[in-house]
């Protein structure tokens, strides 16, 4: 009985999880085939597989400097969030007055879109003299609230004597993150990297603001660019949508068991 | 270690890939041209278009030997066209080709065919 209910249960997740991947199915075998998309009756399977919509984007567009733009903004960002938000959460986790308040703030803070502060953050990076830099690119994405929550809840999954005992030994509190902290913390530290890379990665409506320079463009740029040219690209397209995709599933197949533990921890007690 | 491991298979595909275009890139194109009955088409000319994202460029025309063997060098366009034409044996198809990088050295596996005109 028991068995057979995990089986119902197990279809009925293989079938959604199908559903859910039909649309990358769809987009890497167009980027294969270039068939028309609007086709009736749909292939579900391609025919004369071929890679040369990968060869136009590579030669068609300068994907190499959108690419070298997209990682250097990434790792900013990723590298800026692994220590602010560390940072930010280890504060959190001290006693001190008003923690709650500062809690309550940063929680609504998330309420509020990015849409909504884009002008102030635009006019904070113009006076920074950041427009049209890399730095100024991953600027809005250096710190995120959701993070510092997810490393919040992992610290606060660490004894406290074991904090205790680093004081005692002399360890100065920087210290206590760096060598106590984080080295317990993997999975926190795992989702921060995969978060922030997918955000910075996929940003497009910041970089459409701040960046005037084709030389500072990054691939979701390159792809409006891209489309920009002409319609009928349907192959090309799908396969720039695909190498664009590729280096932030890689990190998450990489790093998809961490992310997860990092995601639920703090979701139950003991 | 994982990562290591796809670094390492990712960045040893990349050498292995770019080696292998160094010593391909020549970007030399062998063909033949024959006429309607099959027939060696010598001295037919054989013009090169690279192919961009929106229209094709002339870039290059060579005229057949007497086995109808042509050979274009230093074409380094990825996506390209190729036509025959002989005077009183007609013209070849605009015919599409590609390559996988840039300058690959290609040896068509079928001749131009002259046809006649209308």
């Amino acid at each position: 009985m028991r068995r057979s209910r995990a089986a119902v249960v197990h279809g009925a997740l293989v079938v959604v999880s199908a559903a859910m991947l039909v649309p990358f199915y769809w987009v890497l075998k167009t980027s294969l085939t270039g068939e028309n998309i609007f086709q009736y009756p749909p292939a579900l399977l391609p025919r004369a597989i071929h890679p040369f919509y990968y060869v136009d984007v590579w030669y068609g567009i300068p994907f190499v400097r959108y690419l070298t733009n997209s990682v250097i903004v990434s790792a900013i960002a990723v590298a800026s969030n692994l220590v602010c938000n560390a940072l930010a959460a280890y504060a959190l986790t001290l006693r001190f007055r008003g923690q709650r308040a500062v809690i309550l703030v940063l929680l609504s803070c998330m309420l509020i879109p990015f849409q909504a502060t884009i002008i102030p953050a635009y006019l904070i990076t113009k006076e920074l003299h950041l427009l049209n830099s890399h730095l100024g690119l991953a600027l809005p994405l250096c710190s995120t609230i959701v993070c510092i929550f997810v490393f919040k809840a992992s610290f606060d999954a660490v004894p406290r004597s074991l904090i205790d005992a680093a004081r005692i030994d002399g360890l100065p509190e920087w210290r206590i993150i760096r060598h106590v902290m984080l080295p317990l913390s993997t999975s926190a530290v795992a989702t921060t990297v995969i978060l922030s890379f997918v955000w910075s990665w996929n940003s497009f409506l910041w970089p459409l603001i701040v960046v005037r320079d084709p030389q500072r463009q990054t691939l979701p740029l390159g792809l409006s660019t891209f489309l920009s040219y002409m319609e009928n690209t349907t192959g090309a397209l799908y396969a720039f949508c695909i190498m664009v995709l590729v280096p932030g599933m890689m990190l998450f197949l990489l790093e998809q068991r961490r992310f997860i533990e990092g995601l639920t921890s703090g979701a139950t007690k003991g | 270690m994982r990562y290591a491991f796809v670094l390492g298979i990712t960045a040893a595909l990349v050498a292995g890939w770019n080696a292998w275009v160094v010593f391909h890139d020549d970007g030399i194109v062998r063909g033949r041209v024959v006429d309607a009955a099959g027939r060696p088409a010598a001295g037919a000319v054989v013009r090169f278009w690279e192919k961009t994202l929106t229209t094709l460029e002339p870039r290059a025309s060579t005229a057949t030997g007497p086995d109808g063997a042509f050979v274009f060098t230093g074409q380094a366009a990825h996506h390209f066209a190729l036509q025959a034409e002989q005077r009183g044996l007609g013209a070849s198809p605009r015919t599409l080709y590609r390559r996988y990088f840039r300058g690959q050295n290609l040896v068509l596996d079928a001749p131009l065919r002259l046809r006649a005109g209308p």
